[in-house]
This record gives structure tokens, sequence and C-alpha cells, in this order.
């Protein structure tokens, strides 16, 4: 280059640059509706652990409303002594602190129906990780005074669906956080600006965005998003309620679906791991479609309830492979394969569905989702 | 009379439980927020639990009922409730065990 470049400023607030223009979230589905509907992060074209904020999967359920943090408010009432009202400067006035978690919307996957060629993205999307800051919610429940008889609390955000679900009170005073600020700026609007529920580990859905409404009570509210929504079908035509939390999972995200491998030899498989229940200890990876693992090397940070990005050096003979990777929690838990999870739980639950994700690597060096 | 270690060890003692009790009044209240008057809590109190309780005073009937629907609903749910393009509301007997689940509020 012997020209000068971009001055300063330009923009104030920095985008990626142009040649990055493609790495962008999609819309998960057609959708009846724009504002009922979720978009995917794009994995494979992302590093490290962090999902840059505007890459953050997105689910709705009455689009994303435009709200003056001076104008929001957070009532906290129900089986306490004190129902008070808390206006962004009292929230922001509470000890504060910075946690990285993932978040995974329970409708991550697919059980059934994923075409050949799918990516990343598309088979595993719906989880993003951020540095998330804010209060504890259980800080703020003793300002109010928790009744002893309360049992569950009720979230409730601000949009047009007022999405609402009930959490048990061990998790809302265990690492529950009422937050306002993502990876070092405040909330992106899509993602509960000014103020959201981040519950660690559990199903997305529950980190209940644009915030407005706690209520203490005995039971569980039963609302709209856990009996008609978010629970899990099974054979017998019963269904699980409050599947909460985020089973150990893992994907490949380099090489995976889409890309071409050009020539063989050294690849470095590399990949994100997760489980709601605590840390990642080991993901295993196999090149010959789960005949024979071997473990691969995590990246250090490895935190609970958050991605972990996992790496094995490789070299492709040139011959057809099929890679595979297998995630195990501190829990002692092992990620299951489909048909393992199939077996016991059938094929209609919808949402947690954590198998092993394959991906083919054909003789030319194609990419594509195991069917 | 006390030793100087048991004077030590009662004012260490003292201090103690001034500590707690600053951190159970910090537990207690950092003096955040201000009280939801009843009011207010009627203003926001918005939920209606499985057993009915939240559920407004009032009354309707199902022709009153159908006004509401056709009025609020249909467009996006079907005339009957038959969905598309949102949600079907109604049918899907005896699906819920088989391949092809409809779920609805009545099945």
């Amino acid at each position: 280059m012997k020209e000068q470049g971009a001055p300063i400023l330009s923009p104030p607030y920095g985008v990626p640059s142009p040649f990055e223009k493609y790495v962008v979230r999609k819309a998960r589905a057609a959708t009846a509706t724009q504002t009922a509907a979720s978009t995917l992060t794009p994995l494979r074209d992302l590093h490290g652990i962090i999902t840059p904020n505007g890459l953050h999967y997105e689910r709705h359920h009455g689009g994303v409303p435009a709200i003056d943090p001076d104008q929001h408010r957070l009532m906290v009432h129900g089986l306490v002594e004190r129902p008070l009202i808390f206006t962004m400067n009292d929230i922001a006035r509470f000890p504060s602190e910075s946690r990285i978690y993932f978040l995974e919307c329970s409708g991550n996957g697919a059980w059934s129906g994923l075409k050949e060629n799918a990516t990343a993205q598309d088979t595993h999307g719906l989880v993003s990780c951020c540095e998330w800051t804010g209060v504890r919610l259980s800080t703020v429940l003793a300002e109010v005074g928790v009744k002893p008889q309360a049992r569950w609390i009720l979230a409730e955000g601000a949009d047009a669906a007022a999405m609402s679900r009930s959490l048990p009170i061990a998790k809302a005073l265990d690492d529950t956080l009422v937050v306002y600020a993502q990876n070092g700026e405040r909330l992106r609007p899509e993602q509960g600006y000014p103020l959201r529920l981040l519950v660690p580990g559990y199903e997305g859905n529950i980190s209940v965005k644009w915030l407005r409404r706690v209520k203490l009570g005995e039971e569980p509210f039963q609302t709209r998003e856990e009996t008609s929504k978010y629970t899990d079908l099974v054979p017998d035509g019963s269904a699980r309620q409050f599947t909460f939390v985020m089973e150990a999972k893992s994907v490949i995200t380099s090489p995976s679906g889409g890309q071409q491998l050009r020539d063989k030899g050294y690849y470095e498989i590399s990949g994100l791991a997760w489980s709601g229940r605590g840390r990642v200890t080991r993901v295993d990876i196999s090149t010959d479609g789960g005949e024979s693992w071997s473990p691969s090397h995590l990246q250090e940070p490895i935190l609970p309830k958050c991605l972990t990005r996992f790496r094995l050096p490789w070299n492709w003979d040139g011959a057809p492979a099929q890679l595979q990777s297998r995630a195990l929690d501190e829990s002692g838990y092992v990620q299951p394969t489909h048909k393992q999870l199939a077996d016991v739980r059938g094929l209609q639950s919808y949402y947690h569905y954590n198998g092993i994700q394959a991906w083919q690597i054909a003789q030319d060096g194609a990419v594509t989702n195991v069917v | 009379m006390w030793s100087d270690r048991q004077v030590l060890i009662a004012g260490m003692a003292a201090a103690f439980l001034i500590n707690a009790t600053a951190n159970a009044a910090h537990a207690q209240s950092l003096g955040s927020g201000h009280t939801a008057t009843p009011a207010e809590i009627a203003g926001w109190d918005i939920d209606v639990r499985a057993d009915g309780q939240g559920l407004p005073p009032g009354h309707g009937s199902v022709r009153e009922g159908e006004k509401v629907y056709v009025e609020n609903c249909a467009a996006c749910h079907g005339d009957k409730g038959e969905g598309k393009p949102a949600d079907r509301l109604v049918g899907g007997f005896g699906t819920l065990a088989s391949a092809h689940p409809v779920r609805t509020v009545g099945s």
C-alpha cells in the first residue's frame, strides 16, 4: 500500500472488514412472521469461544422492542417482604460481576430433517457465548426479602409477547444474573436491552430478555412457554416439563459442512463443546465414523457453563472420512449418539437434542452433513 | 479477672459480631429501589395461573368469545382454529403418541 488509508473514526463504531460481509446471522427457518422467529450464529467462521455481539443468535417471540433505559423499570413482588421497583440506575448501583457463559436455545439442533448441505450454522447455530455483566439475582432478591414459602419465580419480559417463564427459587438464588452488558458494552437490543435475566446452563428461553417483572410464588406459573412450548414430547404421548439443563454437546466447526478441503495433508480439526452442568472435561474426536476416538486438546480457559474450544491436528490421506466429536463433562455425562437419544426419547421431543454430529469428507474434499 | 488472652479473644469475638452484623445488614438491604404501591402492582401483575388465579373479574359467553376470536385471532389461527399461518389450536386428539403428533390446546 503506497496510499494513505482510511482516516480515524471511519466509522466511529467499528465494523468488520468488507471482505467479511458473508459472516452474518441467517434466519433458521421460514416462519409465519419475522418477529416470532430465530436466527443462527455463523459458528464455522468464528474463532475462540466469544461470540461477537452482532452475531449472537436471536430468538424473539414478539419482535425486538425499542426500550428507553430511562423509562425502563424492574418490579419485584409476590411473596416478598418489600415489593420494590428498580430503575436502571438502581440496578447499575448494585455490586456487579462479569461471567462468561454460553446461551443455547433448547431448539438448537434437530432430531431429524436436516439436509446434507447443512452447515454448522444450520446444525448448531442457536448457541452463542458472551461475557455478561450484571448483578446476582440473589442480591436483588435480598433487597426485597424473600418469604420462606416462595419456591418459584416468574420472570417476564417487556416485549409484545410478555415472554414469561418460571424458575425454581434454588436456581434463582444460585448463579442467576440480571445483566445489562455483554462483551464490554450494554446489551444489544436483540439481546434484551436494557435488562435481561441470564440463567447459566439452562435453556436460553428462560433467560428472559427485556426483563420488567419478577414475581415470587409457591408454584410454577404454567405459562404458555412451559406448557404448549418448551416441553418435550416422549413416545408414550406425555411431555417432559421443566427440562432446564442444556446437556453436554459439541460440534466440529472446521472442517464442517459446506467447506472444501483442497489438498490432502495437515488440517487442524477444531470445534466447540459445552455443558449446562459445568465444565467440559474431555472432547474425543473420531475420523472414522465413531470406530475409534482420540482425545483433543482443550483450550484454556475451561469455564463452567461456557463454550470450550477443542483442537486436534489431523493428516488427511485423501480418502473418504467421517469426523465426529463427543463431549464429556465434570458430572461424568457423555454426549450420546443420535440412536442412544432416540431409543429413550423418540423423535418428537423437538427440544433438547444433543446427539453427536457427524461430517462426511468425500474423496474430492467436499464436507457434508451426515443425515 | 480476665487474662490478657481472654480479653483478646473477647475483643475478637466482639469484632466478629460487629462484622457479622454489618454483613447481615448488607445482605438485607442496600436501600435500592422504591416501594411498589398496590396500585402499581395491580397495573403490572398480568400473569394468570393454571387454576385461574390472576384472572380479572368478569364473565362471558361462547357467542361473545367468538366475536373476540374473529376480531383478534382468526387472521393467523384460522376461522375455526385450524391454523395457518400461525399454530393450529384445535384437533389432534389421540395423536401425541404417534409419529405425527399434533400439539393443540385440545390434544
